[in-house]
């Protein structure tokens, strides 16, 4: 089938709603199949009038409703499993020098110098905020529902695993903590904003890989 | 067959035979097969196939590849260990349970 005819089948599945290439790549196969059938069966038949009788066949916008869910539920398990993949190899080799390096700079942050933890707390926030900004713009145009799904996965991972049981504590309480505990909890946060950083570049290149026709 | 809804339950198992009957295949071949193995008969609406491929395919039954086919990609479904596992107990299952049927319908005939 000529590309003029795939870029139809694309614009018109985004135009009832199958936004991204990620979940429309099966369907403009399915339709291009279908229209593809239609012609050979009669000739004379329009490429519009075909692909109407494939979107009729295929159930018509309840149809995309129920593929659109589907999809999407494959793409979220796959999206945690990417985010869960990056944090285990924070702690495997090579990976773990990183993590100790950051270990050892907030250890050493906390034992010699004395500066309020909530003041790392806010910076490590901004960073995140910068973080979040930086993927908006970068995703603004990505065709892939992977990468943006990823990026806002992320941040709630980010917001209601770290930011909400550790901020509370750290920004507004008056406690001194240990060096260890505090330690742990910031380095957890940086490889979060590491992860944050790296993942939704990530996730854009695992869909190039699979739908490379779109790279 | 008019009613769809009697063919919903039996779907998964329809697929898990087709595939192990024809190795790979991509959805629309599995619609066109089932169509043209029930003479016309079976109507599936082709989208309510893909959410239960993609369900098959979550639940471990089935495996993908994605292979390039003239400027598009093409998605091919096939059983993995546990799908090829699952399909003589399923079609025992499917079997068993429209023997039941035929028995509540057709008392006198068993």
């Amino acid at each position: 089938m000529e590309n003029s005819k795939l870029n139809a089948i694309q614009t018109y599945l985004f135009n009832n709603g199958v936004e991204y290439y990620d979940v429309q790549a099966e369907l403009i196969d399915h339709f291009a199949t279908a229209v593809e059938k239609a012609e050979k069966e009669n000739p004379n038949i329009p490429f519009k009038e075909a692909l109407i009788k494939a979107h009729r066949a295929f159930g018509g916008r309840e149809g995309f409703r129920k593929y659109i869910e589907a999809a999407e539920t494959r793409v979220t398990k796959k999206t945690f499993a990417l985010i869960g993949h990056t944090f285990v190899r924070f702690v495997s080799w090579p990976y773990l020098v990183i993590t100790f390096s950051f270990a050892a700079m907030w250890y050493w942050l906390f034992q010699n110098l004395f500066i309020q933890p909530r003041y790392y707390f806010v910076l490590i926030m901004l960073a995140f905020i910068g973080v979040v900004l930086r993927n908006t713009f970068t995703l603004r145009n990505s065709n892939f529902f992977l990468a943006k799904k990823t990026s806002r996965s992320l941040g709630w991972v980010a917001y209601l695993l770290l930011y909400l049981p550790g901020g509370n504590t750290i920004l507004f309480s008056a406690d001194t903590f240990s060096p260890i505990f505090l330690t742990i909890y910031f380095t957890i946060l940086t490889l979060a904003l590491v992860a944050f950083w790296r993942i939704p570049h990530l996730a854009t290149q695992e869909a190039r890989k699979l739908y490379p026709e779109i790279a | 067959m008019k009613d769809n809804s009697l063919l919903k339950g039996a779907l998964s198992t329809l697929i898990l035979k087709l595939l192990a009957d024809n190795g790979q295949m991509y959805g629309y071949e599995i619609i066109q097969k089932i169509k043209e193995a029930s003479a016309d008969q079976m109507q599936i609406t082709e989208g309510a196939l893909y959410p239960a491929l993609h369900k098959m395919e979550q639940n471990g039954l089935l495996k993908s590849e994605l292979r390039p086919v003239s400027g598009r990609t093409r998605k091919y479904y096939a059983l993995s260990p546990k799908g090829q596992k699952a399909t003589q107990s399923k079609l025992d299952q499917l079997q068993g349970f429209l023997s039941s049927i035929q028995m509540i319908i057709q008392p006198k005939a068993q």
